[in-house]
């Protein structure tokens, strides 16, 4: 069961409150900065510090490089410009 | 597999239809620039597997510092970079072109010091917009802001000794006949922005006197806004070929990739008059071939491309839109009213330094003033573009075609709504970002272009207010 775009939206890290990524086949959260990662168990972000697993460097080269070859996704732009618009380029 | 980026977007609102644009450093700063680097380097890869990159930016404050940052960046996900520097976003679209390699140009084109900003382009000067790659360069800069921990890295790349002015000033050049050309007094009003490298190098080798208004490159842009389309930021360059007697006056905005032209008597060119004249130079050279112009183009536009010879083509407002249609028809040539020209000899890319010496070979072989060249081209009486704001804009726009298509008006719906009565005819578009409606009239005259613009607002009235 993935996160929805307006859950990921308003998820932020409890310690540092900056952005995550999210690996849905994982099943986790993961704070690149602080290297701690978060599982997510039902569908339900458990976002608990106490709860939080500090990864090591070769997960922590695993989580980075399978970003290189992932496709990111996300919620995009949430209000697109006219995709015509050329008067204020 | 997918990887999402949950929390804090704060690239997302930065990232427009076509390109970026922020302010520095609320909005914009090196290390976002560093992720978008990445973000770029990334989706590169991805898209065509490109493993070298060219950067430049314009003369804005911030574009060194940012530029230096994008770059490593780009460098950190293993991609070389060639570091142009100082250069026009018609200049990194050549040199994308010429190395065959995708393009960053860092630059706000003409807005307010206080902003920067990026265009994009894959190999070949081919577009990044919207639909075309340019969310996936958000979402993998995203992921990597969300990793930055510490400061960012100086980029390895180092100035590139390659003379890109040179080559680029050639290149322009290569369109016309030099030996056609007569010493025409030419004013260019550069605004302080990248024109006052590039018009410079170009007129090097064309045998006209170059009067250079405001050409020292001033990120701060101490004399006016680097926007030729409001008719106050003309005012200067007017006066100076008034006092001057100068045949043609030139204006670029801040990243010279669109430039406007001026009469002797100091009365500016709409892009649709431009377009027309390019066109016939163009079949000239190119007999029978496609022309395009957009929908808001005047209707003398098609009317010259058919006396030439040429196929003439309608296509939505946008560079996209104009770039795809290029790509699928052929085209040796388009133009837009907003000010971009773009030329299938110039990897099918937009630049207002062709268009412009395009216009000045014409005007050398005419042996007229442009005042008199202009007129063939300029059949009708338009209104300018009214925005006009409403509740549901698409709802308006319903409403409004169905009036008129029940009033024997020949309705299209390619971009927005057009109406054509054969003396006059209307485009109406909307705007997605704001609940606004832009509507453009062209007539036989003023007068009848006046009242059809009261009449088309009427109804939009009307039908808002039924909404």
């Amino acid at each position: 069961m993935s996160l929805d775009a307006f859950l990921l939206s308003i998820l932020v890290d409890p310690q540092d409150k900056g952005p995550l990524w999210y690996f849905a086949d994982e099943e986790m959260l993961y704070n690149p900065r602080s290297r701690r990662r978060y599982a997510v168990r039902d569908g339900i972000p458990v976002l608990l510090l106490a709860e939080a697993v500090e990864v090591d460097d070769a997960e922590a080269a695993r989580l980075t490089a399978r970003l290189s070859s992932a496709v990111v996704t996300g919620t995009g732009p949430e209000e697109p410009a006219q995709p015509g618009e050329t008067c204020d380029r | 597999m997918s990887v999402a980026v949950a929390g804090p977007a704060p690239l997302r609102t930065i990232f427009k239809a076509y390109d970026v644009r922020g302010l520095v450093p609320d909005e914009l700063d090196e290390r976002g620039s560093f992720a978008i680097g990445a973000g770029f380097a990334r989706f590169a890869r991805a898209a065509e597997a490109a493993r070298r990159i060219v950067v430049a930016h314009d003369m804005r404050i911030s574009g060194a510092d940012l530029a230096a940052a994008f770059a490593a960046g780009a460098e950190s996900e293993r991609t070389e970079v060639v570091f142009i520097g100082l250069a026009s976003t018609d200049l990194l679209y050549y040199a994308s072109g010429v190395l065959g390699a995708p393009g960053a140009m860092l630059t706000a084109s003409h807005n307010p010091p206080e902003y920067n900003g990026m265009k994009f382009c894959l190999a070949g000067a081919r577009p990044v917009g919207e639909e075309t790659g340019l969310g996936e360069v958000l979402r993998g800069a995203e992921v990597t802001l969300a990793g930055l921990r510490g400061g960012i890295p100086a980029p390895r790349a180092q100035r590139d000794g390659r003379d890109w002015f040179g080559e680029f000033a050639d290149h322009v050049r290569s369109f016309v006949d030099i030996s056609s050309l007569v010493p025409l007094r030419v004013v260019a009003d550069t605004a302080n922005g990248m024109g006052g490298l590039v018009v410079p190098a170009v007129f090097a080798g064309l045998p006209f006197h170059l009067d250079l208004l405001y050409g020292e490159l001033d990120g701060t842009f101490p004399h006016h806004p680097a926007n030729p389309l409001e008719p106050e930021n003309l005012k200067d360059l007017r006066a100076r070929i008034l006092a001057t007697g100068a045949d043609v006056g030139l204006a670029f905005d801040g990243d010279a990739d669109r430039a406007f032209l001026v009469d002797e008597l100091g009365e500016p060119l709409s892009g649709s008059t431009t377009t027309a004249i390019v066109a016939q130079v163009m079949l000239a050279d190119h007999p029978g071939e496609t022309v395009l112009h957009n929908v808001i183009c005047s209707k003398a536009v098609p009317e010259v491309i058919a006396e030439c010879g040429g196929v003439a083509v309608r296509t939505r407002v946008g560079h996209s839109f104009i770039k795809a249609r290029m790509a699928e028809t052929g085209a040796v040539f388009a133009g837009e009213h907003s000010g971009h020209y773009y030329f299938r000899d110039n990897f099918g890319a937009d630049s207002g330094i062709i268009a412009a010496v395009i216009v000045l070979e014409a005007l050398c072989r005419a042996k007229v003033p442009l005042s008199q060249l202009r007129r063939p081209f300029e059949r009708y009486s338009d209104s300018g573009e009214l925005n006009s704001r409403v509740g549901d804009t698409s709802a308006v726009i319903d409403a409004v075609a169905r009036h008129y298509a029940s009033h024997g008006g020949a309705v299209d719906r390619l971009d927005g709504l057009t109406v054509d009565f054969g003396d006059w005819w209307f485009n109406l578009r909307s705007s997605n970002t704001e609940p606004f409606l832009r509507l453009n009239v062209e007539a036989a005259d003023a007068r009848s272009c006046a009242a059809r613009v009261d009449e088309v607002r009427r109804l939009v009235r009307q039908a808002d207010g039924a909404g």
